[in-house]
């Protein structure tokens, strides 16, 4: 239920009629559950060049799964996908998978431990670092465990708000860019008003300080009292994600274990 | 035409040009992976490359896990469906299981770095990285990165990357004609700016066709035969990604080969089984079975309809 909450909340972030640089993962789903559940019409652009504006009958799973190419509107280079459209300004929203998380909205999706030493390495960057250096950046995290929510992250894959001590703004990223929400299993983290770090603003139903204490790896909740509380869905919303889940899993996803049961 | 470009059996190319402590540039992007080049690189018992890739995937993994590697400049890699974990690239980080030099830079860099290489230039402003890990890690490339002030605004401090210029590289495209006049039929990626930053081009293209065909679709060239030093022919090639236009990716087979690889006994028996174990990569689609490839094929007559 958390992780449809999660697809469902992050999806409500979609413009409508909004040009979105989609990542790889969570957030293909994200923009499916969009579509399928909001009506949303839209623009997906992706690092190796393809861009889609509607729903391909199967869930492709990867940008570099041509299954849903057949309506593309184009197949375009990456120089193109990632500085001509997303490095010139003209994405609304950027949505990144992010396993690792820290205060500052820095992601790390390199390594677990010393970057020389890891106990896990994970895939690294791909375009992960331009869509947090160019992009209004929605960072999804599937992960309830406190280990995903360090106070600081061991490797900077994807900048945020804070890098190393210094604002974004003073290390050359261009203004306007940068995290702007964080969608987790418990609920929404934005920017507070000075950009240095992620409060959680929302919360989903049931989820109580205790567990949000024991989650974030820094004291994420300003005024308990002030944190919204998302609407649950309703059962149409929840059948539509259902039936995208099933069909990610029929080719080959890795869900969440309270999904998979 | 007058240039050298020549038709070569896989197996003649890979010896004629791929030397064990060699520098290659591997083509693709999760999609036109060239998993063949990469069995016949394993087949002959080359070792010490430096590897370039953009997006490493079971290509670099297999070469990794079978020691053909030392050195490695990706930007990412991983068994995208699942995603399920990359066994060998694992061990290899995690425990020097076998032991590999990796350099990293984002994707974006690393085709800034391409174009650098393929316009012949020493560097190229990119993506700012300052303060990332990305930019503070260096290994075997130590100057990968740096910054200059902005000779148009000394205020402004600006990342740049160094030019990638391999001086060998080996990519899979859809087709081919006698020319050598290469294409492929959807996306990309860096391939161009590849192509153009290496200094010798190889190609393994699923087919050779009529140059009418190639003429009706001319938007699709990534290569004329003049930047190609020689060509093998070679379907399904880059199984099991995808080649957009002649078939899709082959889902199943990358959790197959994560599950056979997840161990060092299993990924050596895989090997043994799968890679040297077949006299080729006709022998090794045999295996597969044609229904299994049929199933894939998605060849679609628009690429073939000469106006």
């Amino acid at each position: 239920m958390s992780f449809a909450r999660m697809l469902l909340r992050a999806a409500a972030e979609i413009p409508e009629g909004g040009v979105v640089f989609v990542g790889f993962h969570w957030p293909m789903l994200v923009a499916r559950v969009a579509r399928r559940v909001y009506g949303r019409r839209f623009l997906e652009v992706y690092e190796n060049g393809v861009v889609v504006d509607r729903l391909s009958e199967e869930v492709p799973t990867s940008p570099c799964d041509f299954r849903f190419m057949d309506s593309a509107v184009a197949a375009l280079g990456s120089m193109e996908a990632l500085y001509l459209v997303l490095g010139r300004g003209r994405c609304d929203l950027a949505i990144l998978d992010a396993p690792i998380v820290d205060r500052h909205g820095n992601v790390d999706s390199t390594c677990v431990g010393p970057y020389r030493h890891p106990r896990v390495r994970l895939a690294g960057s791909g375009g992960a670092a331009e869509l947090g250096a160019f992009g209004r950046t929605l960072l999804v995290t599937s992960n309830r465990e406190a280990r995903s929510y360090p106070a600081q992250v061991p490797f900077v894959t994807t900048p945020g708000l804070v890098v190393g001590g210094a604002a974004r703004e003073e290390l050359g990223y261009p203004s306007g860019t940068g995290p702007v929400g964080l969608v987790t299993p418990l609920g929404m983290l934005r920017p507070d008003a000075g950009r240095r770090e992620l409060l959680l603003v929302e919360r989903f139903a049931g989820v109580s300080p205790d567990e949000v204490a024991a989650t974030f790896g820094w004291p994420a909740v300003g005024r308990w009292d002030d944190v919204a509380v998302w609407p649950e869905p309703d059962a149409e919303a929840l059948a539509l994600v259902d039936d995208e889940l099933a069909r990610a899993r029929s080719n080959f996803y890795r869900l969440p274990e309270e999904v998979v049961g | 035409m007058r240039h050298g470009m020549r038709f070569l059996s896989l197996p003649e190319m890979v010896s004629r040009y791929v030397h064990s402590g060699a520098t290659l540039y591997i083509g693709g992007f999760a999609f036109d992976d060239p998993l063949a080049v990469a069995h016949e690189i394993v087949r002959q018992g080359i070792r010490d490359l430096t590897v370039i890739k953009s997006s490493g995937g079971i290509v670099v993994d297999l070469l990794i896990g079978a020691g053909a590697i030392r050195r490695l400049l990706v930007s990412h890699l991983w068994n995208s469906v699942g995603p399920t974990p990359a066994h060998a690239f694992r061990r290899a980080v995690e425990r020097g299981q076998p032991p590999i030099e990796l350099e990293e830079l984002s994707y974006g860099a690393f085709t800034c770095g391409l174009l650098a290489g393929g316009m012949g230039l020493p560097f190229m402003p990119t993506t700012p990285l300052m303060g990332t890990g990305t930019f503070g890690e260096r290994t075997f490339l130590p100057d990968k990165l740096a910054t200059v002030r902005s000779p148009f605004d000394p205020a402004s401090e600006v990342v740049v990357v160094k030019a990638i210029a391999p001086p060998l590289g080996i990519f899979h495209v859809a087709r081919v004609d006698r020319e050598g006049t290469a294409q492929i039929l959807g996306p990309v990626a860096e391939t161009r700016l590849a192509m153009a930053a290496c200094q010798r081009v190889l190609l393994i293209a699923e087919e050779v066709v009529d140059t009418a065909a190639i003429r009706s679709r001319p938007e699709c060239t990534v290569a004329f035969g003049a930047q190609v030093e020689a060509v093998a022919v070679v379907p399904f090639g880059a199984f099991p990604t995808d080649c957009h236009g002649y078939y899709r990716r082959d889902l199943a087979y990358h959790l197959e080969y994560a599950q056979a690889t997840a161990s060092p006994e299993g990924f050596e028996a895989y090997v043994a089984r799968e890679v040297r174990g077949v006299a080729d990569h006709g022998e090794f689609l045999a295996r597969l079975g044609a229904e299994r490839l049929a199933g894939l094929a998605t060849r679609q007559e628009r690429w073939w309809s000469v106006a």
